[in-house]
């Protein structure tokens, strides 16, 4: 394939760009379920 | 409508007149718009015959960036001793507080325009012709920033961080004022007027647009704690 | 991966019927996976079946994740607008539409700036260069800018009526806008143009077979992956809210207990005497 680096970078960057948003979501969701579930917190 | 042009000056007329006593744009704003004018020849060597084909562009970024202080101006002063309050219990019409604070805006910024064009034709050594359109774009183009202006400094009044937050909120949204201001310019002092008119039509929509955003935006952005 | 019961309502960061029977764990889980397939497969259809372009060649394999995700961006931004819009409007005034526009805000951002990030790779190969001031790129570029300001105000402000009020009025006044600066970077630009009108957002109209079939299926599988994380996004921003209010009750029953013991002591002061 010609231009196979700007055709295969452009693949991996939109895969690595929406996984890694998906994996940051759900690491955030389940730091907010965990602090959700440990019940009112003084600070 | 007499009421409402009443309020509109009454607000008006209190921001320039503590601009008046305090003259923060005539002694900070205005300096400033010039250094910014010095600071492009130094930039852009003015040997190589460059400024002045690019004068239009520099002096609507020289007005941008001196708008920016501008509006971020007339919205601080609203921060001290309890303004905004004030304003809201005022009973204005919050479609005359936009305006009012606009034309203030408007004001401030003609007063900067004329002695930074002025200059600017004495030193970037340009040839004055097509004045008709240069001061048509020029009030146009300066209607539609203080419009835009006074909306998107309101967003981000009485915010720590605004003096970064209002150029990040107005920049992008002014750019089609600056794309038409700087050809309708540069259709002006090229002898070619009528390439300006598209650039006029877009402004008018522009301002229009923003004037009229603004006098429905105001109402639920005051009545805010 | 622990249990993350993000739809239940049990702590006072009510998440609404409806979306609590819609947006089920497994649901979404399902979604998750017809995305990360959906976006398999196009991989499948764009790099191998679909044929490289007569002109441009294999870089045209790019087009069939540029646009698309071009697409979301803007739909994340009409999403945005009209979720602002169902804020401010007395008759559906609800917290959850605020937070459905800030969280399809983020994602648009991800969406425009690999929108743009595509284009420059797609740009090398073909024109030469990683960017050129097209008018397609110009307005895209605004467009993150817009979005970038919507996010940072909310940012900037902490109390959650008042930043739901102001950022939805400022996604209206921004997607206003968007006609406006469409129209004249448009006008501007193409006057610059040799010809036709060349650029990345449109594809040759004589597409066809599978080709056509990749970018089709490009739509439908962007479209997907957006719903998806669109919808944990949702939910992530329900539950943050519910933090926040516990936060900010725990802070006031905190003041109050202080409060109180203050007054105690006060008291017993003078009863010494």
């Amino acid at each position: 394939m010609e231009n196979a680096e700007y055709v295969f970078t452009g693949w991996a960057l939109t895969g690595v760009v929406l996984f890694t948003y998906a994996f940051r979501v759900a690491r955030r969701t389940r730091r907010a379920a965990r602090s959700l579930g440990r019940g009112p917190e003084p600070r | 409508m007499r009421r409402l042009a009443a309020e509109v000056l009454l607000v008006a007329g209190k921001d320039l007149r503590i601009e008046m006593r305090s003259r923060v744009v005539l002694n900070q704003v205005l300096p400033f718009g010039g250094l910014v004018l010095l600071l492009f020849a130094f930039a852009l060597d003015p040997d190589r015959g460059l400024l002045p084909r690019v004068a239009p562009g520099l002096f609507w970024t020289a007005v941008l960036l001196a708008a920016l202080l501008a509006i971020s101006r007339s919205f601080a002063i609203e921060s001290a001793h309890g303004a905004r309050d004030g304003l809201r219990l005022s009973a204005l019409d919050p479609a005359a507080v936009f305006f009012g604070k606009a034309l203030g805006i408007v004001t401030e910024l003609l007063a900067l325009e004329i002695p930074l064009a002025s200059g600017m034709f004495v030193f970037y050594d340009l040839e004055g012709q097509g004045w008709g359109i240069l001061v048509l774009s020029s009030l146009l183009a300066t209607t539609g920033l203080a419009c835009a202006g006074a909306v998107y400094g309101a967003l981000a009044g009485g915010l720590d961080v605004r003096e970064t937050l209002l150029p990040l909120l107005l920049l992008p949204v002014v750019a089609p004022v600056m794309l038409a201001a700087t050809r309708s310019w540069e259709a002006a002092l090229g002898g070619t007027t009528a390439d300006a008119w598209p650039w006029i039509q877009v402004m008018t929509v522009f301002a229009v647009l923003y004037a009229a955003l603004g006098a429905l935006v105001y109402g639920p952005l005051l009545e805010e704690t | 991966m622990s249990d993350s019961k993000g739809s239940t309502a049990g702590d006072g960061a009510s998440v609404a019927a409806i979306e609590s029977r819609l947006l089920t764990e497994g649901n979404l889980r399902a979604l998750g996976v017809v995305a990360v397939l959906g976006l398999a497969v196009l991989a499948f259809l764009g790099l191998s079946v679909a044929p490289p372009d007569r002109y441009q060649g294999d870089a045209q394999r790019l087009m069939y994740v540029h646009v698309p995700t071009a697409l979301m961006g803007f739909t994340a931004f009409a999403v945005t607008t009209a979720a602002s819009g169902l804020y401010l409007w007395r008759r559906t005034r609800n917290p959850r539409w605020d937070r459905l526009a800030a969280s399809s805000a983020e994602l648009g951002v991800v969406f425009t700036a690999l929108t743009l990030g595509l284009g420059m790779l797609w740009g090398k190969p073909v024109w030469g260069e990683f960017w050129t001031w097209h008018a397609r790129l110009v307005t895209t570029a605004v467009l993150l800018f817009l979005y970038l300001g919507y996010l940072a105000l909310r940012r900037m402000i902490a109390d959650p009526g008042t930043r739901a009020r102001r950022s939805a009025l400022a996604a209206i006044v921004a997607f206003a806008d968007v006609p406006v600066v469409y129209f004249s970077v448009d006008w501007w630009r193409s006057l610059h143009q040799k010809g036709t009108l060349v650029n990345g957002g449109r594809f040759d109209p004589q597409i066809h077979g599978t080709m056509l079939l990749a970018l089709m299926w490009g739509f439908g599988a962007m479209g997907v992956a957006y719903a998806y994380l669109l919808a944990r996004r949702f939910l992530l921003a329900a539950m943050e809210e519910g933090i926040e209010e516990r936060m900010l009750d725990a802070a006031i029953a905190e003041r109050l207990a202080e409060a109180e013991l203050e007054q105690a002591a006060a008291f017993k002061a003078t009863e010494v005497v």
